[in-house]
């Protein structure tokens, strides 16, 4: 009986809610029979036909290559440079302001200025995704840093160690959960700085051709295109939490809410 | 990076800081100048520091540009407004009752991470391009992070709050508001300031892609007039008034934050 | 028991400026010695500045004047023989290592071999009773089993000498007492000089052979008690001689002065 009950919550419970929203989608789209809100059937073959393999390989596979090496890129880049920077009081105190500024710029308002000055290829593509990235992730390591637990900071310094072996297994590690939760976010944003960039004087992509649904009337391809993204981007999410899992295992944050 | 103890000493002082920072500024803007006169960045392409000032004075100079403002930050108050109303009495609701919460919080945590741009067609098609699309969109996108921070930070009030609010028998109100919106308060406030960022970037993006009048329209017509001073004067512009937005939330949040205990 | 003093601690002093302008005086004046193979405990009314003393004998804190001089050289960092256990474990642990990379982590940056550092660690971790835990993470061990870690850390580096900051404060009772006598007889078998900083002045007197008392910020040294029991403590025993109740009376006395004077 236990068993039954501890298996519903955990498996059948969380699709509760997606139910329920999918059946008030259907009967929505019943009685509107709103040209907009295609019944579920007609999506779901227009989902089909879109995101076929070959529909896959013509305008998922662009986008997603930008996000696979913008991504890494943007991280990779801002974590170097965040090192550096939190070493550096006197730079860390001196780059606030810019930092903050470009924080506080959406980074989907810089894309006109990337389109005009690098055209609308996928470099450009890869270094508006890498730009956004890179400042969610930079003031993240920079903060996580220079807020090391001062304990932790102590211990090490009484200890003496310094160096790599300080880097990698105090600092960086310590810093870790505020640098995970910065990539999280600038995955998230890469996400949505992909889809922009691809509204501009672009063919193919996951923007693209849905846009293009869009704009020829063309409503179930229009939400297969909605629906794809909004899979990416849980997909991708998902795929992250996954990632950092030994992480939070190992710093012993994973354990399952014991109640405080 | 607390490499010692001893580092926490030299702190800087308030004006040092301040000194240090705009040096930062300047050193910045020296290099963008120096690097467009010695030709590395090529001229006809990215205006300097100091062309980017002068199209910035022109820009603000311009009616087209504050009414652009005007509606831009009409579009993303009424948002915020909405997203507040709904979302924070929501999250409440969500957040009190302990099986609605769990049944609830994967959905929500599901539909996190998709960015707020996907429903842009669709509202597009439904309400047309113009004031609604934007306001509509903003308040989508910001709810979320209220919804989210209300929810939990209701739902993870503490067991003894929620014990002493029952051994001194509060009424359902007092407890809903006394305890457990009073405790959620500082989360409240992140989602907040999280949600006035999102508003204030899903206005510009409202503009850019969906045409919707404000800053985010104009940054558009420039991008395909190739009129690259305006371009970097609207961007800077707008970049501005983000650092406004998150300020002045970001001092927002801070207040709600005092009263919290740290430990 | 020689009476080589291994720290000198002369006319310590230490004012903070405040980050609104302004200043704190922590500590006005604080002198005393350490003699090679004894327990120091330093005791004193709550925001005495316990911590801050430590802190500037550890090496962490740069004292505004006066001097701490360990084995006759005056100290600007933290020196290569000492260790330190604080009370925060579970902070003051490395969290995603286990317990045996813990305790080698230190050893691993004095150039010692992985092997080496392994075997002394194992070594050290026995020697706190916590032998087939040495894989456990921190975040797997009770708060006891965590500080007796942070013990074993210290002691795998061999110290001259070995600071530890209210080791004891967030433990319950019993596993204190438990962790204060592991702290004798750890002394005994290593012979190691102990400087403890405690609010709790029982400890204090069980553990130390002098106890350094702090008047109230900005501190200066009230008083030197020389705790002169018999030299094998147990915890009921010693706890009951009625000279260990003097002491306890005359140290509280003078940490307690005049509560309401003001």
């Amino acid at each position: 009986m236990r068993r039954y009950t501890s298996w519903t919550i955990r498996f059948v419970a969380p699709l509760l809610m997606p139910v329920v929203l999918l059946g008030g989608y259907v009967l929505f789209a019943h009685w509107q029979s709103n040209l907009y809100f295609p019944s579920l059937p007609r999506i779901y073959s227009a989902f089909k036909t879109t995101w076929s393999p070959h529909g896959l390989r013509l305008n998922a596979w662009p986008s997603l290559s930008n996000l696979l090496l913008g991504y890494p890129a943007g991280l990779l880049s801002a974590v170097l440079l965040g090192i550096l920077v939190a070493r550096l009081k006197a730079l860390r105190v001196a780059s606030e302001p810019i930092i903050a500024f470009f924080l506080a710029l959406p980074s989907v308002a810089i894309v006109p200025i990337f389109i005009v000055l690098f055209g609308p290829g996928p470099g450009t593509k890869q270094l508006i995704i890498a730009q956004a990235v890179f400042f969610q992730v930079l003031v993240n390591v920079i903060d996580g840093l220079s807020t090391l637990d001062p304990t932790l900071a102590q211990s090490a310094d009484l200890f003496k160690i310094r160096g790599f072996r300080r880097l990698f297994l105090v600092d960086l590690p310590g810093a870790g959960s505020q640098i995970l939760a910065g990539a999280r976010a600038g995955l998230s944003l890469g996400v949505l700085v992909m889809i922009v960039s691809e509204l501009f004087n672009t063919r193919f992509g996951i923007g693209a051709v849905t846009l293009s649904a869009q704009s020829s009337f063309d409503f179930p391809t229009m939400w297969a295109g909605m629906v794809f993204t909004a899979i990416i981007g849980i997909g991708l999410n998902g795929l992250f939490s996954l990632a950092e899992r030994p992480y939070l295992r190992r710093a012993g944050l994973l354990q399952t809410t014991t109640g405080a | 990076m607390g490499t010692n103890g001893r580092r926490e000493e030299t702190s800087y002082g308030r004006w040092a800081r301040f000194a240090l920072q705009c040096t930062g500024v300047l050193v910045l803007a020296a290099l963008w100048q120096i690097s467009s006169l010695a030709g590395w960045l090529p001229k006809a392409v990215a205006p300097s520091f100091f062309e980017t000032i002068s199209g910035l004075w022109q820009v603000i100079h311009t009616g087209s540009f504050w009414a652009g403002t005007a509606n831009t930050f009409r579009a993303w108050a009424y948002g915020m407004f909405v997203s507040i109303v709904i979302g924070i009495p929501l999250g409440l609701l969500l957040g009190s009752n302990k099986v609605v919460y769990r049944l609830s919080r994967p959905t929500i945590e599901a539909v996190r991470p998709i960015p707020p741009i996907v429903i842009l067609p669709v509202v597009l098609v439904a309400v047309g391009y113009g004031f609604n699309l934007s306001a509509l969109l903003i308040a989508q996108g910001a709810m979320w992070p209220l919804l989210i921070m209300t929810s939990y930070g209701v739902a993870t009030v503490p067991q003894v709050a929620l014990d002493t609010a029952t051994v001194f028998r509060f009424s359902f109100f007092r407890r809903l508001f006394f305890v457990r919106l009073a405790q959620a308060l500082p989360l409240i406030g992140s989602g907040v300031r999280l949600a006035a960022a999102i508003a204030f970037a899903v206005a510009i993006m409202a503009g850019l892609v969906g045409g919707a009048p404000g800053l985010g329209q104009l940054l558009g017509l420039a991008s395909q007039a190739n009129d690259l001073p305006t371009l970097f004067a609207l961007t800077m512009a707008i970049g501005f008034f983000g650092v406004v937005v998150i300020s002045i939330f970001s001092s927002v949040e801070r207040r709600l934050n005092r009263w919290k205990v740290s430990s | 028991m020689s009476t080589v003093p291994i720290l000198k601690v002369e006319n310590l002093h230490k004012t903070f400026t405040l980050p609104k302008g302004g200043s704190y005086t922590a500590l006005d004046n604080i002198s005393f010695e350490v003699a090679d193979g004894e327990i120091v405990a330093v005791v004193g009314p709550s925001g005495a500045g316990k911590t801050t003393v430590l802190r500037c004998l550890a090496g962490l804190l740069a004292p505004t004047s006066g001097s701490v001089i360990f084995e006759g050289e005056s100290i600007t960092e933290t020196p290569q023989d000492v260790a330190a256990v604080f009370q925060d474990y579970s902070r003051s642990l490395l969290p995603w290592l286990s317990a045996r990379s813990n305790v080698m982590l230190p050893l691993r940056s004095r150039g010692l071999s992985r092997t080496e550092a392994r075997q002394k660690a194992d070594a050290a971790l026995a020697s706190v009773g916590l032998e087939g835990r040495e894989g456990s993470h921190p975040w797997q061990l009770s708060g006891g089993m965590q500080q007796r870690v942070a013990l074993a850390r210290a002691l795998a580096c061999n110290p001259r000498l070995l600071f530890m900051d209210e080791p004891f404060a967030s433990l319950d009772a019993q596993t204190r007492m438990d962790l204060e006598d592991l702290v004798l007889h750890i002394h005994k078998e290593f012979a190691t000089t102990v400087l403890i900083v405690t609010h709790d002045i029982d400890e204090a007197i069980y553990l130390a052979n002098h106890v350094v008392v702090l008047s109230k910020p900005p501190a200066t040294v009230s008083q030197i008690v020389e705790i002169n029991l018999p030299p094998n403590r147990h915890q009921t025993t010693t706890k009951e001689n009625p000279a260990f109740a003097q002491l306890r009376n005359h140290v509280l006395t003078m940490v307690r002065r005049d509560p309401y004077e003001d």
